[in-house]
């Protein structure tokens, strides 16, 4: 196996009938992969569940993929609509965020959040650890943007292709995630 | 986006993935692999064999047709062979097997031109396209020695060459064995047909001898055809009259009665009444009571009385002469 080989010549191989190049995809993505799940998930058993569900429509889709964009955006688009449909069976709440998009709220994460609660705020003394609380707290939509950019390595126009949002939207969310991450993090700082 | 803010990005974004360390349980990454690989090995032969269906069209379109190709060249060859264009001259064998023109200086360009006349001719001749004839006129002579151009008036250099060139066109197997008319051998080829050929010189005479000899036995087996046929015409006749009286002679039987009919029709049918010459004139009324009456003339009453006996089955109603309605009886 090639270092120099791409996801996109992986993919093809794997479509062509390479086995070997889906393992190769397959430990390239799956930790980013599986954490932007779980990090969206209420619990793990669905997070594992999603996570399986994603590959399993990859490997059934491998005859209809294209090179028209890069796989990692194919992939986490494919994981995108199955958060909306987990969204939709076990949280509308936050699908309904999901379709206010570009109506960000205002930076009001300190405000009722459980990161300024002295117990939360003493069991995240690490900023690690913060940080996944903080990110915990954030609205759905930014939470996916941040996600995406980190898991994922996804840029701003990757973000909106694979949320099916527009650049602007996908790089406000992603702004206003980074923004509120650094806020609920100042004290750790 | 400042500086010091994207430093703080970055800053965080190695914080989030120092803390984030969440990985599949490996029973799932075993159990996405295996379905990755069934779903492999289920597809049959298309990873193995990329080039089929790039190459499988035109490999096949190929194969028609080569195969379209095969078939006409097998049909061509298989197909009969044009025959000649002969004019047979049907011949005994005993008589000289070829007219064979004597090699002269003019050579092909004579042999045209006695062949171009060929197709005027009249008798046996079975068969003649007159666009071929030349051709086939031509192979019928021994190849000419070779002679100088100089020798050949320009027609007949220009006749030679054609001659040449058809003459190994033609396969062996197709030069015809005689194909002349013994009338038109005779006659001088005509100058239009090939103006500046020499005509029939002194070495053509022979040809002309043999012909006449040859006319000659065409007339002769003309006429015994002709006679043949004229006998053949007066057995359909003769026959057909026959025919015809067995015809009304089964109308009257079965009027009287059908066991008869078997009997009478079964006569009738049986070759007896087709084969011998005397049955036919018997089954006329009139002939058959003439040969009655020959019979009793001659004495031979025994039969005479037999044949009135089976007239008057066969003709109740004809009233017999005096003579032999008085025949004693036996």
């Amino acid at each position: 196996m090639h270092e120099a080989d791409t996801d996109e010549s992986l993919m093809l191989r794997y479509q062509a009938g390479d086995a070997a190049a889906f393992d190769e995809l397959y430990a390239r993505h799956r930790s980013g992969l599986f954490r932007f799940i779980t990090r969206q998930c209420r619990t793990r058993e669905h997070a594992e569940e999603l996570f399986q569900e994603v590959w399993m429509n990859l490997i059934q889709a491998r005859e209809r993929y294209r090179v028209e964009a890069q796989f990692r955006t194919w992939l986490y688009t494919l994981a995108h609509n199955k958060l909306m449909d987990y969204f939709r069976r076990h949280a509308r709440s936050e699908v309904a965020l999901f379709e206010r998009d570009g109506e960000e709220p205002a930076l009001n994460l300190v405000v009722g959040s459980r990161v300024d609660e002295p117990q939360v705020r003493a069991e995240s003394r690490e900023q690690g650890a913060a940080i996944l609380r903080v990110l915990d707290e954030l609205p759905a939509p930014q939470r996916e943007a941040f996600l995406l950019h980190e898991e994922g390595g996804l840029g701003v126009e990757q973000i909106a292709a694979a949320a099916g949002i527009s650049f602007e939207a996908a790089k406000s969310r992603l702004r206003y995630a980074f923004a509120k991450l650094r806020e609920g993090l100042k004290d750790y700082a | 986006m400042s500086s010091t803010e994207h430093k703080r990005d970055e800053d965080m974004s190695r914080a989030y993935h120092a803390a984030s360390h969440d990985d599949p349980p490996a029973a799932l990454d075993d159990a996405i692999r295996a379905a990755a690989r069934r779903a492999v090995h289920a597809r049959p032969h298309t990873a193995k064999n990329p080039w089929l269906p790039r190459w499988g069209s035109p490999i096949a379109a190929a194969a028609v047709v080569m195969l379209a190709v095969s078939m006409l060249f097998v049909a061509v060859d298989e197909r009969p062979e044009i025959a000649p264009p002969a004019l047979q001259v049907s011949l005994p064998k005993s008589s000289p097997p070829a007219v064979q023109l004597p090699a002269t200086e003019s050579g092909p360009a004579e042999a045209r031109d006695q062949a171009a006349v060929a197709p005027a001719t009249s008798g046996r001749i079975e068969e003649k396209p007159p666009a071929a004839t030349t051709t086939v006129m031509a192979k019928a002579v021994p190849t000419p020695s070779k002679t100088t151009a100089a020798q050949q008036s320009p027609s007949a250099i220009s006749s030679s060459v054609g001659f040449e060139a058809r003459r190994d066109a033609a396969a062996p197997m197709r030069e015809p064995a005689i194909i002349v008319a013994p009338e038109n051998l005779a006659k001088p080829a005509p100058a239009a047909a090939f103006p500046a050929a020499p005509l029939a010189t002194p070495a053509a005479a022979p040809p002309q001898f043999v012909a006449g000899q040859m006319a000659e036995r065409a007339r002769d087996e003309a006429m015994q055809l002709n006679q043949e046929s004229k006998r053949m015409m007066a057995k359909s006749a003769a026959l057909a009259s026959g025919t015809a009286a067995t015809r009304e002679m089964r109308q009257n039987v079965n009027k009287k009665d059908a066991s008869d009919t078997t009997i009478v029709s079964t006569q009738s049918m049986a070759p007896s009444a087709y084969a011998p010459p005397a049955a036919a004139p018997a089954q006329q009324p009139n002939a058959w009571l003439k040969r009655i009456e020959e019979l009793r003339v001659q004495g031979k009453l025994k039969e005479a009385r037999e044949e009135l006996v089976r007239f008057r089955k066969q003709y109740p109603k004809i009233e017999l002469p005096k003579a032999l309605a008085e025949m004693p009886a036996e």
